[in-house]
């Protein structure tokens, strides 16, 4: 089937700024659709109908809370008397929620059930007489794998989702002699902002969340299985194997027990914890110890840090004006490490994974050992990327450096995690001068050991 | 571009030599330019040579051929390691005097010089698919470094100034533990019809252990600002490539488009010249480029066809172990 099937074609996508419906809308647009774009976030959509503009299709864009009726049925209202027509509707827009039931208040259940089952129903109802009267139309409804799942601490968001995947599977049948096509997606876990909003709770689940991005879909993808699912007319897309799996082995209760027993253990919190007073001298004693062996961690490890020289080395070329073409030699060699070795280490806190960064650099046409200050991030959880940013001076001027080590898994270690594409420019004006690719070269990894020093902040 | 492709292209250049290589090292970094519409062009290489078990040996050599009209003028000079700067951070090779960097080339052999610059703004093109330059199969590896660069300056032969202005090529990086045993490698930067049209393709028969491989060729082509693949391991059973001395003939299919081709050159066109092999052996490279090619091309979408041909743009390069059947006499 060729992709220009969806020349001419008016498609609504809800929730589309960002995440699986930017992507989403970023494939039809490709494909020669006009788009309907909604989303809450005003800032974020404008980016986007910007973005999407560029492809040479209609692009129109609504400011809607999907969970205001009233909106939904305003910009229904527009469409019809704008366009007259639409012919696929995709019901992307949620929220997640991730946490134990007993702790969810009455209105975060509202506000739950309001975006991701009001919500996909406010836009059927708005564009179903539309549909019915043009007869045809596609609609589109994102479930989710948690449907099948059902997993402790998703027990919320998990009902509501299944509650719309049900919706979606039987209307697929009611609306069927419409000639209108219901296709329910059910998306496995995505790396998308959706999962900022997720409230967490104990270690598990929140490291749960934060290793997210090595297990979870990327929206791209996602994206493109639900415009093939579309495309093909499909009534449900399952898109990961692991959402068929989970479905059929719910139905064999022992192996659903077993899902739900251990998902409970780990993800969710420690209850019935009890404190007791030492009944002993003993008991007494020992919790002496401890309570004095922690403060004296805290106390000598509170400011210790460390330091470990490395070497990136490659080459550089200067943006047109700014000098003569070709690519040439950078170079710079800094000392990173953290101050407070506890707050590297801490998950929770503001100074995880960043470091402290100086050093000189070298950039043929530029400057020759430039001192240089800056951080170094280590941001292999949330954006699987090495930052490195830093200011150095030359001849009065100030320029900022930053490098990026990007898609940092554990399977490309060796080559994503020695590689630097850097952007050098003018920190007033912002000018970008010079692009440049970096390089940790394996021969100096022995020097780059060897030069690791524990150190101790004076603070 | 994909992260993946842009690391692999940022490492383009990189020199894969290493001291420790005992089991055999080759490297080279070549460019090649035509004259927009004479049959006249240059080609230099700066190479790197360990032979196996004989790190001791290693040498570099520098190589120049200029091919105008007919006439072709080959020198080589021989260096020891120690005349040369191998620097591993950056694409800066120094073999003697002479040097080669992303944007200049300059040096000189007897009475032969060249005083050149570039430009290029394409990334780099993979004959071979990404995953195999980190395989020790096939031994030999090679990348399109600078694929459209346009060169200026000036080679001096002898008394013979030539003045290149706005010459197309390309700049090439080759490694590996041994050569291909036996191969015909072309390349056209810049059609007549299509002067953004890039066409690399090799038809190869490699060791295998102490047998030789059935013939495979792979073939990747720039059409239409889109990199076209037939390299995909189905492409090495479907390709076809068929060549002797001194015609090539070649067909491959991938899910965009069908293409067609011949590259030739006369016996006259070629010079021969004598590469060291890793194994103590010699192999015999008979180099052209100034070969013509014609390529068909069908879009399987469209059903449209389109025939590219250049009488001289071409480089047309075959690697054999006899030294006279083809006729061509064999220099250094």
């Amino acid at each position: 089937m060729s992709k220009k099937k969806f020349e001419g074609k008016y498609v609504l996508i809800t929730g589309a700024a960002q995440g699986i419906g930017f992507h989403t809308a970023m494939q039809f647009a490709k494909a020669g659709a006009n788009l309907i774009l909604a989303d809450i976030n005003k800032e974020k959509l404008e980016a986007a109908t910007e973005q999407l503009s560029n492809l040479s299709i209609d692009v129109l864009m609504y400011e809607v809370n999907v969970a205001d009726k009233d909106e939904v049925q305003g910009m229904a209202k527009d469409i019809i008397e704008k366009i007259g027509r639409l012919d696929i509707l995709i019901n992307n827009a949620g929220v997640g929620y991730h946490g134990e039931m007993e702790d969810m208040t009455l209105s975060e259940w509202k506000r739950l059930i309001d975006v991701n089952l009001w919500g996909p129903l406010y836009h059927i109802y708005a564009f179903l007489p539309l549909m019915k009267k043009q007869g045809f139309g596609q609609i589109v409804n994102i479930s989710s794998g948690q449907s099948f799942f059902r997993l402790p601490t998703w027990g919320a968001y998990a009902s509501v989702k299944l509650a719309l995947g049900v919706i979606s599977e039987v209307l697929h049948y009611e609306l069927k002699s419409y000639n209108i096509r219901l296709t329910t997606v059910y998306p496995y876990m995505v790396n998308t902002g959706f999962y900022n909003d997720v409230k967490t709770q104990g270690i598990g689940a929140r490291l749960s969340m934060m290793l997210l991005p090595l297990y979870a879909q990327k929206p791209e993808r996602v994206a493109k299985i639900i415009f093939r699912a579309t495309q093909r007319k499909k009534r449900v897309e399952m898109v990961n194997i692991l959402n068929s799996f989970a479905k059929y082995a719910r139905s064999i209760a022992p192996v659903a027990h077993f899902m739900d027993t251990t998902t409970n253990f780990l993800l969710g919190k420690r209850k019935k914890k009890v404190i007791r007073e030492p009944k002993t001298s003993v008991q007494a004693y020992l919790q002496g110890i401890t309570y004095q062996m922690l403060s004296f961690v805290q106390r000598y490890t509170g400011n210790l840090g460390f330091r470990i020289e490395e070497i990136m080395s490659g080459e550089h070329e200067f943006e047109p004006d700014f000098g003569n073409p070709g690519k040439r030699a950078m170079e710079f060699t800094v000392r990173w490490g953290p101050n407070s070795f506890l707050d590297w280490i801490n998950p929770m806190g503001e100074s995880f994974l960043v470091n402290d960064l100086s050093g000189t650099v070298s950039i043929e046409g530029l400057c020759q050992d430039a001192p240089c200050s800056g951080t170094l991030e280590l941001k292999y959880f949330d954006e699987q990327k090495i930052i490195y940013t830093f200011e150095f001076q030359v001849d009065g001027v100030l320029y900022v450096f930053r490098g990026e080590k990007r898609d940092i898994y554990p399977w490309n270690l060796s080559t994503s995690h020695t590689c630097c594409f850097g952007e050098l420019s003018r920190k007033e004006s912002g000018d970008l001068i010079s692009t440049s690719v970096t390089h940790f070269h394996l021969n100096t990894l022995p020097s780059f050991l060897a030069s690791f020093q524990l150190s101790r902040s004076k603070s | 571009m994909h992260s993946k492709l842009k690391r692999a292209a940022a490492k383009a250049n990189f020199l894969r030599y290493r001291k420790a290589h005992n089991r055999g090292h080759y490297e080279s970094y070549f460019i090649r330019a035509n004259h927009p519409n004479k049959a006249t062009a240059f080609w230099i290489r700066y190479t790197l040579f360990v032979p196996r078990q004989k790190t001791q040996n290693a040498i570099a050599e520098l190589w120049a051929v200029y091919f105008e009209n007919g006439t072709i003028t080959p020198v080589k000079q021989e260096y020891n390691l120690s005349d040369c700067v191998l620097n591993t951070s950056n694409f800066n090779i120094k073999i003697g005097a002479s040097h080669l960097r992303a944007f200049e080339a300059k040096g000189s052999i007897e009475q032969f010089s060249w005083d050149l610059t570039y430009e290029n703004l394409h990334p780099p093109i993979f004959l071979l698919p990404l995953a195999m330059y980190d395989l020790p199969f096939p031994k030999a590896k090679s990348i399109i470094s600078q694929p459209f660069a346009s060169f200026g300056g000036h080679l001096k032969i002898g008394d013979q100034t030539v003045v290149i202005d706005n010459w197309l090529g390309s700049q090439n990086h080759n490694w590996g533990t041994e050569h291909t045993n036996r191969y015909a490698w072309g390349q056209v930067v810049g059609f007549e019809q299509d002067n953004r049209c890039l066409l690399e393709l090799i038809t190869a028969s490699v060791n295998i252990a102490k047998w030789s491989s059935p013939f495979i060729t792979l073939i990747v082509l720039y059409y239409n600002d889109k990199i076209q693949y037939f390299h995909q391991f189905k492409n090495w059973i479907q390709n076809k490539g068929k060549y002797a001395y001194f015609t090539w003939t070649f067909e491959a299919k991938n899910s965009n488009l069908e293409i067609k081709g011949t590259i030739q050159a006369e016996q006259t066109d070629f010079v021969g010249l004598r590469y060291y092999n890793t194994d103590g052996t010699d192999k015999f490279c008979l180099n052209s480029k100034v070969a013509s090619c014609t390529l068909n091309i069908r879009e399987l979408k469209t059903g449209k066809t389109r025939t590219l041909s250049t009488v001289n743009r071409c480089a047309f390069e075959i690697l054999t172990d006899e030294e006279i059947a083809h006729g061509v006499p064999i220099h250094f």
